[in-house]
């Protein structure tokens, strides 16, 4: 027995566990040897830990249990602006304490609309999500003397411990960014494993038969939400924490279809396709800025340009896996089992 | 009129027709009998366009119907009525019959064709003149089966194809249908193709049968002498 | 004026819009099951053409046909070249393909007419109107707005009940493959249902703009009102559009005026899940509820 096995036979939540430790040295360890070559790209990283938290719940909703939320970045509104004002308050409060008050927070107001939408599925989430997305700033705005308005509340940066003074402050936001995302990456992982996963993808293929075999349709959908909700409130807290600002601004409908191309580009459904994904979301805008600068564009192309390629990898997606990409993978394993198994034939 | 060759049609895996062969005559009517899931219906679809074949051809008037639009089927001279009538519950009988593309005339007497149409049929089918105006939804069993075939007929096709007609109808309105579905064919020489479970009452209008089996053609012979041949009956039709 | 009936009135003068845009969410859901979230965006592209044409020419209502023309041919050639391949597939593609359109038209119009809001010209005056001495809080272009509007619901009255091809459109869209064995080109008919459709939402796109502006996200509030209208409707009548409309413009009218207009589009959703909750088949629908 190797030492992976004698871990893997101690149970999935462990084995997914010293995985995350294991991804977060060695994550770690590559980003603080990145940082004396480009920090920018540092700072980029965090930003990519909050949005793969928040796409990784995406890929649970959407991926897994197929509804879509065109709501996430407002959820992740509500994260953020629970962050600022916890810290309002209360200034030196631990950032763990800071994220899981996000994190309940977002979860209540998740529970609220999906609830309702889970009455009737289909569009009718997708539309309600819609309207937290384009309703919500006009809250912040309404309500200033508590929000600030479009100004929006300021977050106090996050500062290294004294016996870490050496590490460079984007480095150590890095490194915090790493561990909640770990975290929600071994929970979900696990997750997917036990019968609420099996629930969500069996709803996914089919409704009624799922709820013929016993599973309660409309509840685990509204579980699916606000698990999917929760992660999205951990990841505007800590959005917060890398911008150092919770303002209206910073989240626009465009947000929330930002964190859907995410999954969308790393194929809706799978967790490491999400990373993926968030990484192609964060790095692109500078891709297409450098390909620009090549081909000088006006600046108003150049500034709508990454949006509008999404919109195309949206259509090219759809278009070329008819039967969605969850389908198109379910063709590639099959594919990837049939050769594996005509390599065992061989053997 | 009606050519079919060699036809295959699968199911992503199931076979449903293997190797048929069908001539269907300018005028008469050809039964197609068999125990269910013989595939009689499949052949009817694929007829229509509504399922592709996997090998073999259908030709109409010696063009081929290969890869054409189950609409422009329609506008050739085909005309189906599906399994269970498949009238459109949310529209008004009236509206059923409207709706129907008549075949394309090449006279000056095509825009008409429609409209006399509509009024042949409730001349038919009294009880359908009734109600012209209610939800198809309100129709009994045997009303909606009327209406199906009347919805054929406003389509001034050259070949009828009728999926159990009869479907679920008393004996009495059994009889009409098939009196009808004769009495038409007469008239307006034209040709039926007509699925039956009830092999009785279509081979007594019938001209020409086939029985299916399993996908495949077991018999092809005048109606008469199909009706006559005990052992067939037995091994297939169950009786 | 008292204030109520001031609101009131301009409720129902927005709410005419909403349902504009409602009705165009509801032929489209009729014909083809998918909620278009490209809608608003479709409108807005409409609009800025319209905008061009009219500095073009300096005459409002070319302008205003051609938004009407480039709706219908936008909307045809959205079914036609896209919609088209994933109607069959899960309804989540669908959605996520006019999620796609959405962000792509939103992301071409301000690379042809920039991101900044421009001023959008009114055919009448959007002044209060005044009779003798007293305000009535409806402009004439209000009055217009609901005119037009009314008008454009009774064409699609007329067309859908007492035109072949109205008629063949319902058919296509109650039982799409039975209308295809009676002879419907069911795949034209639906390119001209979301054209059609999307001329609706062109005219929502129109009316909105004056009082408005003009920006490239300017229908996405529109959108949510449509929907939550189109769903309290029931989704599947074009008289519910029209009365979920007149009704959701009228309480975002008072949201507006007591709680404050920034909360209107949260006032929707407010809206949306109290529908969901208590009658989620909306208040028109007499069929069985329908799930998507
Ligand atoms: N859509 C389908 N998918 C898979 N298999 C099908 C489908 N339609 C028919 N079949 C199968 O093909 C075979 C032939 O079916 P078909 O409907 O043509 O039979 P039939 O002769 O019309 O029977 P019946 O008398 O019961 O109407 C059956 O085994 C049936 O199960
Ligand atoms: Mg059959």
């Amino acid at each position: 027995m190797t030492v992976l096995e004698r871990i893997q036979s101690r149970g999935t939540l462990l084995t997914h566990g010293l995985l995350g430790v294991l991804f977060i040295v060695a994550v770690g360890v590559v980003i603080w040897l990145l940082d004396s070559v480009n920090g920018f790209i540092v700072y980029q990283l965090s930003s990519v830990t909050y949005i793969a938290i928040a796409a990784a719940g995406l890929t649970v909703l959407t991926g897994q249990n197929g509804q879509l939320s065109l709501g996430h970045g407002a959820l992740m509104a509500i994260g953020a602006y629970t962050t600022a004002l916890v810290l309002k308050t209360f200034t030196d409060l631990n950032p763990a304490i800071v994220m899981v008050a996000s994190i309940l927070v977002t979860a209540v107001a998740s529970i609220v609309v999906g609830a309702a939408a889970a009455r009737l599925r289909g569009p009718y989430l997708a539309g309600a999500t819609l309207g937290l997305a384009v309703g919500l700033p006009g809250v912040a705005i309404r309500f200033s003397s508590v929000f600030h308005g479009d100004q929006g509340l300021t977050v106090p940066a996050l500062s290294s411990p004294d016996a870490l003074s050496d590490v460079p402050a984007e480095v150590w936001l890095a490194w915090v960014g790493l561990i909640p995302a770990a975290v929600t990456f071994v929970l979900l992982a696990n997750l997917l494993k036990t019968r609420y996963g099996r629930d969500f993808r069996a709803i996914r293929e089919d409704e009624v038969a799922s709820a013929l075999h016993g599973i309660r349709v409309s509840r685990t959908q509204v579980i699916a939400f606000v698990l999917s909700g929760a992660c999205a409130g951990l990841a505007g807290s800590l959005m917060a924490y890398t911008s150092n600002l919770a303002a209206p601004g910073s989240f626009p409908l465009t947000l929330s279809l930002q964190l859907l191309a995410a999954i969308v580009i790393g194929g809706l459904g799978t967790l490491p396709g999400a990373v993926w994904g968030s990484l192609v979301i964060v790095f692109a805008p500078d891709w297409i800025g450098t390909l620009n600068d090549a081909m000088k564009l006006p600046s108003n192309v150049r500034d709508e340009l990454p949006l509008a390629l999404f919109g195309v990898v949206f259509i090219v997606a759809m278009l070329a896996f008819p039967y969605g990409i969850q389908g198109g993978l379910r063709r590639l394993i099959a594919w990837r089992a049939g050769r594996r198994r005509a390599a065992a034939a061989q053997a | 009129m009606l050519e079919v060759e060699d036809l295959r049609v699968t199911y992503g895996g199931v076979t449903a027709l293997d190797g048929i062969k069908l001539s269907v005559p300018d005028k008469g009517i050809t039964a197609v009998l068999g125990p269910n899931g013989a595939g009689k219906s499949t052949l009817l679809k694929t007829i229509a366009g509504l399922v592709k074949p996997d090998a073999g051809r259908i030709s109409f008037r010696g063009a081929s119907l290969l890869g054409v639009a189950p609409e422009a089927i329609v506008r050739r001279g085909i005309s189906m009525v599906p399994e269970g009538g498949g009238v459109i519950r949310e529209l008004t009988v009236d509206e059923n019959l409207r709706v129907v593309q008549p075949k394309k005339r090449q006279g000056p007497d095509g825009k008409s064709a429609g409209k006399s149409g509509i009024d042949e049929v409730m001349e038919l089918f009294p009880p359908l003149a009734a109600r012209r105006h209610n939800a198809a939804h309100s129709l009994s069993g045997g009303e909606r089966q009327m209406l199906a075939v009347g919805r054929a007929l406003v389509s001034r096709a050259d070949l009828l194809l009728l999926d159990e007609p009869s479907l679920g109808l008393a004996p009495k309105f059994v009889t009409l249908i098939m009196q009808t579905v004769r009495k038409l064919c007469v008239e307006r020489n034209i040709s039926v193709l007509l699925v039956e479970q009830n092999a009785r009452s279509a081979l007594s209008i019938a001209d020409q049968a086939m029985l299916l089996s399993a996908g495949r053609t077991i018999a092809a012979r005048a109606a008469g002498d199909l009706a006559k041949n005990e052992e067939l009956w037995h091994a297939y039709l169950g009786y | 004026m008292n204030y109520f009936i001031v609101l009131t009135l301009t409720g129902i003068a927005a709410g005419m819009i909403y349902s504009a845009l409602a009705l165009a969410l509801v032929l489209i859901w009729r014909a083809t099951r998918i909620v278009n979230f490209a809608q608003g965006a479709m409108a807005m592209t409409t609009t800025y053409i319209a905008l061009a044409v009219i500095r073009a020419t300096d005459n409002y209502w070319l302008g205003f046909v051609a938004a009407l023309l480039a709706g219908l041919v936008l909307g045809a050639i959205a079914e036609r070249f896209l919609v088209r391949w994933v109607e069959t597939g899960p309804p989540l593609n669908a959605v996520i393909l006019t999620l796609g359109l959405f962000l792509i038209l939103e992301g071409v119009v301000p690379m042809i007419w920039g991101a900044q809001i421009q001023s959008f010209p009114a055919p009448f005056s959007i002044a209060a109107t005044q009779v003798g001495d007293t305000f009535i809080a409806l402009s004439h272009f209000n009055l217009f707005t609901i005119g037009l509007v009314l008008l454009v619901m009774l064409a699609m009255l007329v067309f859908f009940r007492f035109t072949a091809i109205g008629l063949q459109m319902r058919a296509s869209a109650f039982a799409p493959d039975i209308a295809r064995l009676l002879g419907v080109r069911v795949g034209r008919l639906l390119s001209l249902g979301w054209g059609i459709a999307s001329l609706t939402g062109a005219i929502a796109g129109l009316l909105v703009a004056p009082t408005l502006l003009l920006y490239p996200s300017n229908m996405d509030s529109i959108l949510v009102y449509g929907f939550t209208a189109a769903v309290l409707g029931g989704l599947d009548s074009p008289v519910g559009a029209l009365v979920g409309g007149l009704a959701i413009g009228m309480a975002l009218s008072y949201i507006g005026g007591y709680l404050g207009g920034d909360l209107e589009s949260i006032g929707a959703l407010v809206i949306l899940i109290g529908i969901l909750m208590v009658r989620p088949q909306g208040i028109f629908v007499h069929s069985a509820e329908r799930r998507a």
